[in-house]
């Protein structure tokens, strides 16, 4: 049975677990730990964890070209283990999409419009959604508010052929999940990740439940915080084996394309 | 608690926390008492004229009732903790080695609990739901006062639990889940799964508290 390790304190083995939504480096807010690509990784394989898709912290707030080579950097010194996000910004359009998706690692993009000073309907992410609706890519949103996944809603609509994660909106209060709801039963192309620092009991089970098993999709927000509690809380949620296994990776694999 | 091998939890009433401690504290007593494993925890303020009782009143209720910890919600009651306001209470808890919790939302800010673990030294005062975000608070507290616990429902920084130990010692971490607020899976995992011995965790799970308790007295 899944998640019956976490009682022993051992790593999970033979179920694929794939982190949809990992970070790289630091921030000024507060003292964050073992952020480097060694240590996430580290902290992956002590777990048994296969992997994740990370963006550098660096480029969602100091720089973002600096934060985008060192994701690139990270995702070659452990390929197979760790695939990246290009962060996009809305004051930098000149950055080379073509030239990131060129690399088998790359899978999506990453909007955090909050750090950014924007939101997620600011016209100049316009041209990234484009580029991603063309190229069938997924895009991993910071979605904090309910207004944000009111605005990722209308991007759904808008580039179906995107696959837009609803960063953080599976299991937060109340007025966000009405939305994250509502957005994941209109449009197919939506999905929401488990990333959150605390949800009350049985959240996710409330997140399955509504969602379905096909549309929630494991991520930790490591090195923010540890990716124990999070991998924890659904590899021992009352979850069927086969619910657990499509979220806590297969979901992922699907979205991102993993193949390798 | 039975998922998670969890034998026993202190618990507080929602009502003494949100609307009536006094109510509150009575409710927390009658639903607890066919079920041992839960062990009641009260809500306490500083003592008003007949409205809440004196020190030494509910400490005598307290030792009566086999309650031997308190906790203390000075925002949501809009009180002070300072000696001109608390003194009373908090010296007569610190008599008895009774642990007053307080979560870190209570406070005004890190400096409002470095203030009240100085300002009341014999006290003996646990930190709840401290965050993942608190290592360049907490650590300076923790340095400088040695009457602070720390509760970790949500004590959740990148391999934590080893830092924590390696550098502030097992002895000042107390297991807590917050649930229902909270997740106990999530709590759990995070202790369990975490490269520390066993030693450690037993410590953090159980040991620290269970010392915390053997040494109140009434």
């Amino acid at each position: 049975m899944i998640g019956s390790n976490v009682l022993e304190g051992k790593p999970f083995d033979g179920v694929f677990i794939f982190d949809i939504h990992a970070h790289l480096h630091s921030t000024s807010d507060f003292q964050m730990t073992h952020t480097s690509a060694r240590e996430v990784t580290a902290t992956m394989d002590r777990l048994g964890i296969s992997g994740g898709c990370v963006s550098s912290i660096l480029s969602i707030h100091a720089d973002c070209r600096l934060g985008n080579r060192m994701m690139l950097d990270a995702v070659d010194r452990y390929p197979g283990k760790l695939r990246g996000y290009v962060t996009v910004s809305p004051y930098d359009n000149g950055v080379d999409l073509d030239g990131f998706f060129r690399h088998p690692g790359v899978k999506g993009l990453k909007v955090h419009a909050a750090f950014h000073r924007s939101s997620i309907d600011d016209p100049r992410y316009e041209p990234f959604f484009e580029y991603a609706d063309k190229k069938g890519l997924p895009v991993l949103f910071h979605a904090w508010e309910a207004a944000d996944t009111v605005n990722i809603a209308r991007l759904a609509a808008r580039y179906p052929n995107t696959k837009l994660i609803i960063g953080h909106g599976a299991m937060r209060v109340w007025e966000v999940k009405r939305e994250v709801i509502a957005a994941v039963r209109k449009y197919e192309n939506v999905f929401a990740d488990t990333t959150v620092s605390v949800a009350y009991d049985g959240a996710i089970e409330d997140a399955v439940r509504q969602l379905g098993a096909d549309r929630l999709c494991y991520g930790s927000d490591i090195p923010f915080y540890d990716c124990r509690h999070v991998v924890g809380k659904v590899a021992t949620s009352r979850l069927t084996d086969s619910e657990k296994e499509k979220v806590l990776g297969l979901n992922a694999k699907r979205i991102l394309g993993l193949t390798e | 608690m039975d998922e998670f091998h969890v034998t026993n939890a202190l618990v507080h009433h929602s009502v003494a926390e949100y609307s009536d401690p006094l109510l509150g504290n009575g409710m927390v007593l009658s639903e607890t008492a066919a079920n041992g494993r839960l062990l009641p925890q009260w809500a306490v303020l500083p003592p008003l004229w007949d409205l809440f009782p004196s020190p030494e009143d509910l400490i005598g209720r307290m030792k009566e009732n086999g309650v031997k910890t308190v906790r203390l919600f000075p925002a949501q009651y809009k009180h002070s903790l300072k000696r001109y306001a608390a003194g009373e209470l908090l010296d007569a808890l610190a008599q008895c080695n009774i642990p007053a919790f307080i979560a870190l939302d209570q406070l005004a800010d890190w400096d409002a609990l470095y203030e009240l673990c100085a300002a009341y030294p014999a006290g003996r005062f646990v930190l709840c739901r401290p965050g993942y975000r608190c290592l360049r608070s907490l650590v300076p507290i923790l340095d400088a006062c040695d009457n602070l616990w720390v509760e970790t429902s949500d004590l959740f920084m990148h391999d934590g639990f080893k830092d924590l130990c390696r550098y502030q010692g097992a002895g000042r971490f107390l297991f807590g889940s917050g649930v229902p607020d909270a997740s106990l899976a999530a709590s759990a995992s995070q202790l369990l799964l975490s490269d520390i011995s066993d030693e450690e965790k037993r410590m953090i799970g159980a040991e620290n508290i269970r010392k915390l308790l053997s040494e109140v007295s009434f």
